[in-house]
């Protein structure tokens, strides 16, 4: 009988804190709405990669169970043998969907691309500068995670949690950073990014005045954007993007493939599936996948306490940078703007805008920001993912 | 006070030693650079939108003043 309690025996006491994190990222999923998309599948990912003996990582279940119930016999056939050093399944999805090529997450950036709407941008242009300055929190979340004792290419893919997008984190954390990373980043990511509504009011107060808050932008109509120019936007942007940081390439060029099928306006069947079906199905097997790297014994360390603390830095940063770049612009422009749109540039897509929007709304009832924030937030999609590109480029020299 | 002094430079002595004062000046040289560079891109990008928007506008105007020019035509002719 014993091969009935062979789990319990193999269990560690990293297993069930794991088993209790899991259960609270489905709660949050659940009963908080944390992006529910991804925590739930992690959450459940978790507790399945911190069981003892299953096949959903490197062991097969025959070895032991074989061993248990007969013994020499199993040895002599080796049947029970065979299995060891297999892969199990979420192991398999890491190694196609992610070690590979980093499939899922550039994949993933289709269907982003083709949910972006870069007509407030385009009207703008200008904003996009708030949404690259808005990317300071990761550089210099890199200085303080090197000061925390990581080395140089772990302090980089912690900081691009700053980048506040979940594909790019995992991409340059996989790229450049040590393995046993990859799960705290993300799941640190995909929080914080859940949080924005909670992180970005109190540090948009502290850096700027009431009377910024209450600044109007009425006088700055967004134009329609003809068809032609939202057409060669993404062109334009792929090509610029792959000639000056050619390793974003894989995710500048993914995204703007994504709104190209959307704005071309013959593929309008392409474009709802990948908005659609294409998310939701990496969305899907990405959670599950990523709780690979969540096994116990890597995730329960003090660096995953660090990467919690730099987190929340990094978007901290990313925020002053926006808002502060806006405040420098109202230096030089005739056609002043409320600085808390520059907050909208952290990548956070919308959740960040619509921040902006009801504080400004708060603020003032009649102020209507949405918009001049959604043009500040698609930027900052755009901006994250050439500095993704930037960051690997640097960091491997 | 002289002691206070001594203690706070031990301390600091031994933070800095903790710290791997290579990688921070990489750091610190990813942080110039990576900043710089996402500004020149971006940089680009909108010069590059400028453009496309004003050769749009242009192109725009010409097929107005063009569809005007066959209005105004049609309706001498009548």
């Amino acid at each position: 009988m014993d091969y009935l309690i062979e789990g319990f025996k193999e269990l560690e006491w990293q297993q069930p804190v794991m088993w209790l994190i899991g259960c609270i990222l489905i709660y949050l999923a659940i009963k908080r709405d944390m992006e529910p998309m991804l925590l739930l599948p992690i959450g459940l990912g978790c507790i399945l990669v911190n069981m003892p003996l299953t096949n959903v990582l490197t062991e097969a279940p025959s070895n032991a169970f074989l061993i248990g119930a007969f013994g020499d016999l199993a040895k002599e056939y080796s049947f029970a043998t065979q299995a060891v050093g297999g892969e199990g399944v979420i192991e398999w999805l890491f190694k196609v969907g992610i070690e590979a090529s980093e499939a899922m997450p550039i994949l993933l950036f289709i269907g982003i691309g083709a949910m972006i709407d870069f007509g407030p941008l385009i009207s703008n242009p200008k904003l996009m500068f708030m949404g690259a300055f808005a990317q300071l929190g990761i550089f210099i979340t890199v200085i303080f995670a090197v000061l925390v004792g990581f080395n140089l290419n772990d302090a980089a893919s912690v900081g691009i949690i700053g980048a506040a997008d979940g594909p790019t984190s995992i991409l340059v954390a996989q790229t450049i950073g040590a393995p046993e990373l990859l799960g705290p980043i993300t799941i640190v990511a995909y929080s914080y990014m859940a949080l924005v509504p909670i992180i970005q009011p109190p540090v948009i107060k502290l850096v700027t005045t009431k009377k910024q808050r209450l600044m109007r932008m009425d006088d700055q109509i967004i134009k329609p954007v003809p068809k032609v120019v939202k057409i060669l936007f993404p062109i334009v942007i792929t090509i610029i993007a792959g000639l000056i940081a050619p390793k974003s390439l894989a995710l500048v060029g993914f995204l703007m493939f994504g709104n190209l099928l959307r704005e071309c306006g013959v593929l309008n069947q392409l474009s709802k599936t990948a908005q659609n079906e294409l998310v939701n199905l990496i969305t899907l097997l990405l959670g599950i996948t990523i709780s690979f790297k969540m096994i116990g014994s890597q995730f329960l360390t003090i660096d995953t306490l660090k990467i919690v603390g730099l987190g929340l830095l990094a978007f901290i940063f990313d925020t002053i940078g926006g808002v502060l770049f806006a405040d420098l612009m109202n230096l030089f422009s005739k056609k002043k703007i409320n600085p808390m749109i520059g907050a909208a540039g952290i990548s956070a897509f919308p959740m960040s805008a619509r921040v902006v929007h009801k504080l400004g709304r708060k603020e003032d009832p009649t102020n209507y920001l949405l918009m001049h924030a959604v043009g500040v937030n698609v930027s900052g999609q755009v901006a994250s993912a050439i500095v993704g590109g930037l960051i690997i480029a640097l960091v491997l020299g | 006070m002289t002691s206070i002094i001594g203690f706070i430079q031990t301390l600091f002595a031994s933070v800095l030693s903790a710290i791997n004062l290579d990688d921070l000046g990489k750091a610190g040289e990813i942080f110039g650079k990576g900043m710089l560079a996402i500004f020149i891109v971006v940089a680009l990008i909108v010069a590059a939108t400028y453009l496309l928007k004003y050769f749009s506008e242009r192109a725009q105007k010409k097929t107005d003043a063009k569809k005007d020019a066959e209005t105004t035509e049609t309706s001498d002719a009548e």
